[in-house]
């Protein structure tokens, strides 16, 4: 497997790296849609049934004018107290939903991961969806390793958070302060060592597609090697790209509190935003593949 | 004769206060008692902070308010509540949280308060006429009652004085009084005589001592009295009070605060090294927060959530009369002493981590400050109506709080979240989980199997706003300023704010409104029956013309055509769910714009409106002004023709950015 592995030469800039990145994601701008596409239907899927239900039983009260602003705690409470087992199944289907739509990213994961590694002239739908299939089952089993791995590091940090509060005990504390103030560097802490799964997780899927490898195991070594001798400007370049994520979230949420809705046309407005934010993030995880794969793709 | 022995011990410590040359605050003593000053108590108490003991001295002077002879008298001991594990407060204690850790078990760390002398006026010695009852319940493990068997018995109308040696283990605090760490809260600390209750008086059928044992869920009675309290602490500790400061003498490492609180039903204290002490004012009345110095971000939010109260209530009531207020925020650590209130002293706890649009801190002020005059000055009873305080202190601090916090106690900025306190109340009480296993007139150790806080504050609260709903909000100020007025400084029933009210409706709105409220009240105080009203159906039938056989079965009438404009039989069906019924108004509006509002007395199980002519109903709503707060579904509460899809469009919208926003994050982990 060594002679198949990427071999290391010069490794590009970050911005070299981000530049390469976004080029690639223009050219393979379909890639993003197919994400978003994916995820509007499987919202819809989920999000129509609870429309019917909010319909059939309150649509023709008058009290539904209220909601256009936003949050109205009596109609939320008295639905939820009058009607709320309707919505017990539709909570149950959103959550496999949810779970549908963990296996679609997965299996849109062997697509992309390809397209950035073989960067085909233009998008191949041939490639992507071939590849869909063909890397699903790796494609798994990487990403629930990985997600054991996150979850070892999310554990360590609640079991740190709960050590240092004491349990929320008002008994043990001096003064409640602590239970907000140690956030301020264990939420940041948490992020700088969360980070390292997830960029770990994305080399180790190029390596796979790249060696065409059949266990998950050597790629996870080999990207880890090369993350461990290039981990500044990897590392780096992934803060970056996780910054640019985070902003837009904050973006996002401060212009959805900041948007006064009073009709239908700031509603409107309100889902061009969020469609919008949503195809900006599904924009910047191909960005970061591919960025991620420009950096490589220089040392083969 | 009493009032001249209490007026002779004042000027006499006003003369040596003033010659002695300490502060004084005597100037602000009321010129006229306020009450009847039934039980008044001179302390000297001695606080042992390392053994987390005290030591005690008191002198108790009761004068008969009755024309009973009586023979013996009754003391709380709330501190035997923790005694050992099978008092009625452990038994009954259920989900109330840490009950007792098990290190505190293993190292016997148990409170109690016992008497360890008794002498009455003429000196003879009772102590051995001292013995435990338990007049709720036959646990002979619950020591929180003590009896008193009197040598010499109190004469009609006779005031009546004994000398008592007492010493107390303070708990560790558990619920509402103790200690933690360097921090202590005394509150229901001392052998507290009961309520002796004349034949007539509330419910009682001839003369009775109304002395209950300690039942976690309730709260307390007392009596009116002065208490003169010297409380002796190390040095370091601020102290805090109800009452105002009289006198303050340092020696050595410790120094002895006395406190004088005229006309009140009861004494708390605090000390604690930690407290920092903020003074303000409300016209006269002198303010004191004592606050730890993590919480002084929130000072302001206490003292402005303090006038606020002050200014609605000597507005709608009258002028707060006591000199002082005292709000004690315990530290974290002493976070289970909060939100409770005593006579000018209240304690309320703050986070200053919570985000500033959770009004918790003006919310707990303004609750604890109501009680001031409804359990303080209107001294009902707490364990066996806590509706009468709880729930009209609930009523007022909706209405306090939605007047000076219009963007709502619970407001965040994304989805224009503001949730007010008057409909999270409601929403509070319909949250229950069962709105119906008590009445809110039941005695709070009845509500065995949960909902309590719900039905005695929610639904108490709920049903005073619809009571002010129904009679009018001019109306309900009159009652509830007649209920204070005649009650004040006495012990009132829930059948005298029932006279009341009645009385008081009848006025303002004629004999039928009073018929109105009395019906009203009964429902809502000795009922468990919910209240739901819903507009069933809008039918908009065309009038057609008169076809077929009418007079014989010869001419038949075949001519469908109608001269002039089609006419309608617009009809408005109406039904009520619930067993409880409340007079209500429904309006209807037409296509042409037009609306009619019908009242209704809200009794019949269903009810229609019929309108004949050239126009259509469009909708109707009963209750369009959501005056009948306790009707329990509002959603039904309105029906138009046509659904207006965009509020539901709007939270569809919304699901939908949510779904994909959680989507996105996933697509981390894929």
């Amino acid at each position: 497997m060594e002679n198949s592995s990427i071999v290391e030469q010069n490794t590009p800039t970050i911005g070299e790296a981000l530049r390469a990145g976004l080029a690639m994601t223009i050219r393979y701008w379909k890639i993003t849609l197919v994400y978003w596409l994916c995820g509007l239907g499987l919202a819809l899927v989920a999000a129509l049934p609870f429309r019917a239900t909010l319909l059939a039983h309150t649509g023709n009260t008058l009290l539904l004018d209220e909601l256009i602003p936003g949050f109205n705690y009596t109609y939320l409470n008295d639905f939820l107290q009058n009607y709320g087992s309707a919505l017990t199944p539709l909570l149950n289907q959103s959550l496999l939903i949810l779970l549908v739509q963990f296996l679609l990213l997965v299996f849109l994961a062997g697509g992309l991961t390809k397209t950035v590694v073989d960067q085909p002239t233009t998008f191949s739908n041939t490639l992507f969806w071939g590849s869909s299939g063909a890397y699903f089952w790796r494609m798994l089993r990487l990403s629930l390793f990985f997600i054991v791995l996150h979850s070892i590091v999310l554990g360590i940090f609640i079991w740190l958070y709960l050590k240092v509060t004491k349990g929320f005990s008002p008994a043990a504390l001096e003064n409640e302060g602590i239970i907000t103030s140690c956030l301020r560097w264990l939420v940041p802490l948490y992020v700088v060592f969360a980070a390292l799964p997830m960029l770990w997780h994305d080399y180790a899927k190029l390596q796979l597609v790249h060696t065409d490898a059949r266990w998950i195991w050597p790629p996870v070594g080999q990207a880890g090697k090369f993350i461990r001798r290039h981990f500044i400007k990897i590392y780096s370049l992934y803060a970056l790209v996780l910054l640019v994520g985070l902003a837009l979230l904050g973006l996002n949420y401060t212009l959805n509190s900041i948007l006064s809705i009073q009709s239908l046309g700031t509603i409107l407005l309100s889902l061009f935003l969020t469609q919008l934010f949503v195809i900006l993030r599904f924009a910047l995880k191909v960005l970061n593949m591919n960025s991620v794969a420009a950096m490589l793709s220089a040392q083969k | 004769m009493p009032l001249n022995i209490l007026r002779f011990l004042q000027l006499l410590i006003t003369v040596h206060l003033l010659l002695v040359g300490t502060d004084t605050l005597w100037a602000q003593s009321f010129p006229e008692p306020l009450s009847p000053r039934t039980a008044s108590y001179d302390m000297d108490i001695f606080l042992d902070v390392e053994n987390k003991q005290v030591q005690a001295k008191q002198t108790l002077t009761f004068i008969n308010p009755s024309a009973d002879t009586i023979h013996n008298m009754r003391f709380h001991m709330y501190y035997n509540a923790w005694k050992n594990n099978k008092t009625d407060f452990f038994i009954e204690t259920g989900r109330i949280p840490r009950t007792k850790p098990q290190d505190e078990i293993e190292d016997c760390i148990w409170s109690w308060i016992e008497v360890t002398k008794v002498v009455d006026e003429q000196g003879n010695n009772l102590t051995a006429q001292l013995q435990y009852v338990q007049p709720d319940d036959d646990n002979v493990n619950d020591h929180t009652v003590l009896d008193l068997q009197l040598t010499e018995p109190v004469l009609p109308y006779a005031t009546y004085r004994l000398e008592m040696d007492w010493q107390s283990q303070i708990p560790p605090l558990m619920i509402r009084t103790g200690f933690s760490k360097d921090y202590f809260f005394m509150v229901q600390w001392y052998p507290k005589l009961g309520v002796y209750e004349p034949a007539g008086s509330r419910f009682a059928v001839e003369g009775q001592w109304n002395c209950h044992q300690y039942h976690p869920s309730t709260e307390y009675f007392g009596e009116f009295g002065v208490y003169d309290v010297q409380l002796n602490v190390p040095t370091d500790h601020v102290v805090g009070a109800s009452g105002f400061l009289v006198e303050q003498q340092e020696a050595g490492d410790r120094t002895t605060y006395r406190y004088l609180a005229e006309d009140v039903i009861d004494f708390a204290w605090t000390a604690h090294p930690g407290f920092e002490v903020v003074k303000d004012k409300w016209r006269d009345v002198d303010i004191t927060l004592l606050v730890r110095p993590e919480h002084r971000c929130n000072e302001d939010r206490f003292l402005q959530a303090a006038k606020h109260t002050l200014d609605y209530l000597a507005d709608y009531l009258e002028p707060y009369p006591y000199p002082t207020l005292t709000i004690v925020s315990p530290p974290f650590y002493g976070l289970n002493s909060g939100a409770m209130e005593y006579p000018t002293l209240v304690t309320v706890p703050t986070l200053c981590n919570l985000p500033k649009g959770i009004k918790t801190t003006e919310t707990l002020v303004i609750h604890e400050l109501i009680h001031q005059y409804f359990m303080q000055m209107v001294a009902s009873n707490e364990q066996e109506e806590p509706w009468l305080d709880e729930g009209f202190t609930s009523y007022f601090e909706a209405k306090i709080l939605d007047k000076y916090y219009p963007e709502g106690t619970v407001a965040w900025p994304f989805m224009d979240v503001r949730i007010g306190s008057q409909e999270l109340r409601r929403g509070r009480f319909f949250n229950a989980p069962n709105i119906k296993v008590n009445p809110i007139s039941d005695y709070g150790w009845h509500f065995k199997h949960g909902s309590y806080a719900q039905i005695v504050y929610g639904k108490a609260a709920v049903g005073l706003r619809t009571l002010e709903g129904i009679v009018g909000e001019d109306c309900m100020q009159k009652i509830m300023y007649t209920y204070f007025q005649r009650w004040k400084f006495k012990h009132p029933c829930s059948r005298d704010f029932e006279e009341v009210a009645i009385e008081v409706a009848g006025k303002e709105g004629g004999a039928e409104l009073g018929l109105v409220v009395g019906d009203f009240l009964q429902q809502m105080i000795y009922g468990t029956t919910e209240c739901d009203y819903s507009i069933h159906d809008i039918i908009n039938k065309p009038v057609t013309a008169p076809v077929g056989f009418f007079e014989n079965t010869e001419d038949c009438e075949n001519d469908t055509r109608i001269e002039g404009e089609q006419q309608y039989e617009a009809k408005v069906i109406v039904f009520r769910n619930g067993e409880f019924a409340t007079p209500q108004e429904v309006q209807i509006t037409f296509d042409d714009g037009e609306q009619i509002t019908e009242p209704w007395d809200g009794k019949a199980r269903s009810q229609e409106w019929v309108y004949l002519g050239n126009r259509k109903i469009v909708s109707a709503e009963i209750d369009p002004d959501f005056k009948i707060a306790m009707d329990r579904n509002v959603l039904n509460n309105s029906l138009t023709q046509e659904p207006e899809q965009t509020g539901i469009f709007r939270y569809f919208v919304s699901v939908v950015g949510w779904l994909q926003s959680i989507m996105a994050n996933m697509s981390l982990l894929a």
